[in-house]
């Protein structure tokens, strides 16, 4: 009979928490919901370390679609269940734009921000990241179109200020908007535009909004105007914010904004030079100083008063030691003096003094070529094949593991661009192909195939080649613009065949 | 007397290590044949089942009032953090450890005293049915939750005040301190180690069954201190494995929390039944004999 009792009694126990368990519909929905998107999280961080293996990067975008397909009939229903769908939905997009589906990425996008609706910061960055992915696919006419209802939706009088408080980058959508316009050359539209930033801003400036967003504002606001040659009016902003701002850090900051229009908008040489000079004599540790020194160089440079430039350049070598960039800059265009003055031999010093201390700078990258360019000019064979054979190994030197990725990345680059400036087409297509592979994480690589088909094609005539680079690139990169390209192209070969 | 375990009663038996070892060795020895004979296990199994239905209670329930039930056993969580995914495996392991201290204190001892009664038989090759060592035990409650309730509470004080004192300090001593505390509750746990089969096999009074186990484990203190050591050695390695479970979970998947879970409540089991099985051996062969010829 007792163990009859502790037999029920175990019984009742299990019965209980099944009911528990069961009763628990909405919990257990939300605890399953939760469990998906951990492991389909788990999943998008191991991606990395399986540098983007296709069938891995299949299953994790299978994972976070399961999601969203199996828990988004509940969003209504239980609580907490619509923010874990749509950060899923977001998390599938930004994983399909890492991998360059940028096609994708727009349509999981733009399917986020439809499922967003009660989640007004996923539903911005929605529409914000599918209008940017549409402008780094190059469909200008898509981004606008994104860009204007976000700023429609976001940058009201009314919504600007939470909108910023989201992320300040959202505010500078208008002058986006504008500068796509006056890319297409559509200027009254990009006038419109830089005019409904300028109230955008002056709305934020004369609002009571926390102090760093409203100084942002005037920043932005002199930045609408000289977007749109504003030159007065940005000066009159100016000067209103010399009144309000008067510590270190705006103060040159001003100075040097002040000196760009006057050098642009005014023709104010001289009055620029004079703005640069104070910068760099009473601000002569702010970050505008060096900068100053830079852009009063140039001046003097582009007037051919040599000595005064190499006198402002030499300025930065002894007075800003850990100035990085700005060091290679002077030292390239005290080198460029010697040049244009025909030293030739101090010239060329400089140049592999910039590529040896400073390589991985945009300088030190264009200074082998610079040395190789020289030599045919002058038509010296011996000289030029040791010059590019130099520029080859220093390519290949910074694109070994013991540099960092950008620095490799811009490495293999120009020796793209050396290859193809000696006209060596086969070995410059091959190494474009090998890049994607290499640098897997660097979507840019990518469409390297559609460069690579170009290259067989037209300059060593392989066409069967090229449409085997560009059927190879479609397989490889379904569902993306540049498979839609490689058909195209593909097309296009065949039927020349 | 015909047991497994030769009279080698000797006043040096008490300094002489490799006695002591030998006592143990065969102690434990003994334990384990002694599982040919199922029902000797059976109270270890049971608690161990009770400890894995009340594990799997806590993994099915996601709903008040149960969430709320949880959170009580530790401070500063909400019945909403324990429903939601992976918070609520990795918290498993800190709330069922309260939930676990709760039985150990008050249910546990049951199941210990069916063991030692259970054991004695089968040691003395004697029948008794676990319903009947059941029985004795839960007759002997009051005095086993007195002796139950008194050892939790030194180990929890003791364990509790090193981890106290060692919080403001770093490396070497920190780590010092912290083991002082784990050696003082071995210490204690020494000291209690033949309270349960005193309860069990003699009339003793509840004021005076500590008395009586210090003087059993002075009779024997290293082979009680190594029997102690032996079980907690056993389940040292699912208690370092428990200490980065969590982080090992994140790593690999929140379900490790369960495989950690049921493998140190094996782990448990087989200290405990070693434990309590070795103890009564000892007790019957080497304290009481000896009790028996004085």
């Amino acid at each position: 009979m007792r163990q009859a009792r502790v037999a029920r009694a175990v019984l009742t126990l299990f019965l209980l928490a099944s009911a528990a368990g069961c009763s628990g519909g909405d919990s257990r929905r939300m605890y399953s919901a939760e469990e998906a998107i951990f492991k389909a999280r788990k999943m998008n961080d191991e991606l990395i370390v399986a540098t983007m293996n296709p069938s891995f990067l299949e299953r994790t975008t299978a994972a976070y679609r399961a999601v969203v397909a199996d828990y988004g009939k509940y969003s209504d229903d239980v609580e907490g269940m619509r923010e874990l769908v749509v950060s899923a939905q977001m998390e599938l997009a930004e994983l399909e734009f890492r991998a360059g589906r940028l096609t994708a990425a727009r349509e999981d996008f733009a399917a986020a921000y439809e499922m967003a609706s009660g989640v007004p910061a996923a539903r911005a960055n929605a529409l914000w990241s599918g209008a940017y992915i549409a402008r780094e696919a190059g469909d200008a006419a898509a981004a606008i179109a994104l860009f204007s209802r976000f700023a429609d939706e976001y940058l009201t009088a009314g919504t600007a200020a939470a909108t910023a408080r989201m992320n300040r980058r959202y505010l500078l959508t208008p002058l986006r908007i504008a500068e796509m316009h006056l890319e297409s050359g559509n200027e009254r539209d990009a006038g419109a535009w830089l005019d409904r930033a300028e109230r955008l801003f002056e709305g934020i400036v004369e609002s009571d909004s926390d102090s760093s967003l409203v100084r942002e504002a005037h920043y932005n606001l002199v930045t609408a105007r000289l977007q749109g040659r504003r030159w007065s009016k940005a000066l009159d902003e100016i000067e209103r914010m010399k009144g309000i701002y008067k510590n270190d850090v705006d103060s040159p900051s001003l100075l040097f904004l002040e000196a760009r229009i006057r050098i642009d908008g005014f023709n104010g040489t001289a009055e620029g030079l004079r703005l640069l000079d104070r910068i760099a004599a009473d601000h002569p540790r702010s970050r505008e100083a060096v900068s100053a020194l830079l852009t009063a160089g140039g001046i003097h440079f582009r007037a051919r008063e040599f000595r005064k430039a190499e006198g402002l350049y030499r300025k930065i070598l002894d007075g800003y030691p850990d100035a990085g960039a700005a060091l290679a800059e002077a030292r390239w265009q005290i080198a460029q003096i010697a040049e244009e003055e025909g030293r030739w031999l101090d010239a060329s010093l400089g140049y592999k003094s910039i590529y040896t201390d400073f390589p991985g700078t945009l300088q030190g990258m264009e200074a082998p070529l610079r040395i190789a360019r020289h030599f045919r000019e002058l038509g010296e064979a011996q000289a030029l094949s040791g010059a590019w054979e130099q520029a080859l190994a220093h390519y290949r030197k910074l694109s070994s593991d013991r540099y960092n990725t950008g620095m490799r990345i811009m490495a293999e680059e120009y020796l793209v661009r050396a290859l193809t400036e000696q006209k060596k087409w086969k070995e410059a297509a091959d190494h474009l192909l090998g890049l994607p592979s290499r640098y897997p994480d660097y979507a840019r690589f990518n469409r390297n195939c559609l460069l690579a088909a170009s290259i067989y094609e037209k300059e060593l005539g392989d066409a069967a080649r090229a449409a085997e680079i560009l059927r190879d690139c479609a397989g490889r990169h379904g569902g993306t613009d540049i498979a839609d390209e490689a058909r195209k192209q593909l097309e296009r070969i065949e039927r020349l065949e | 007397m015909n047991s497994m375990i030769p009279v080698d009663l000797e006043v040096m038996e008490r300094r002489n290590l490799s006695a002591n070892f030998k006592t143990v060795f065969r102690s434990i020895f003994t334990s384990l044949t002694l599982i040919q004979n199922i029902r000797v296990v059976a109270p270890a199994l049971g608690y161990m089942f009770l400890q894995l239905a009340v594990m799997i209670l806590y993994l099915w329930s996601l709903e008040k009032p149960w969430t709320s039930f949880w959170a009580l056993f530790l401070g500063g969580v909400g019945a909403g953090d324990v429903a939601r995914f992976p918070a609520h495996l990795l918290l498993m392991q800190p709330i069922l450890g309260r939930v676990d201290m709760l039985l150990g204190a008050f249910v546990q001892v049951i199941f210990q005293a069916s063991t030692v009664c259970l054991v004695s038989a089968a040691f003395r090759r004697k029948t008794v049915s676990i319903r009947e060592a059941t029985a004795e035990s839960i007759r002997r409650y009051p005095k086993l939750l007195f002796v139950s309730l008194l050892s939790s509470a030194l180990v929890y004080a003791f364990i509790n005040l090193a981890r106290h004192l060692s919080e403001n300090m770093d490396g070497v001593a920190r780590m010092g301190t912290a083991g002082s505390g784990v050696l003082v509750a071995l210490a204690v746990q020494t000291l209690f180690l033949f309270s349960i089969p005193i309860i069990m096999h003699r009339e003793t009074p509840a004021a005076r069954i500590v008395p009586e186990s210090f003087r059993a484990v002075a009779e024997l203190p290293i082979a009680s201190a190594i029997i102690v050591i032996v079980s907690f050695l056993i389940t040292l390695p699912t208690t370092f494995l428990s200490l980065k479970a969590a982080m090992i979970a994140l790593q690999l998947s929140p379900d490790f929390m369960i495989h950690s879970h049921i493998a140190s409540t094996i782990m448990e089991m087989t200290a405990n039944y070693l434990l309590m099985a070795g103890a009564t051996i000892i007790f019957i062969h080497k304290i009481d004999v000896r009790r028996e010829r004085d």
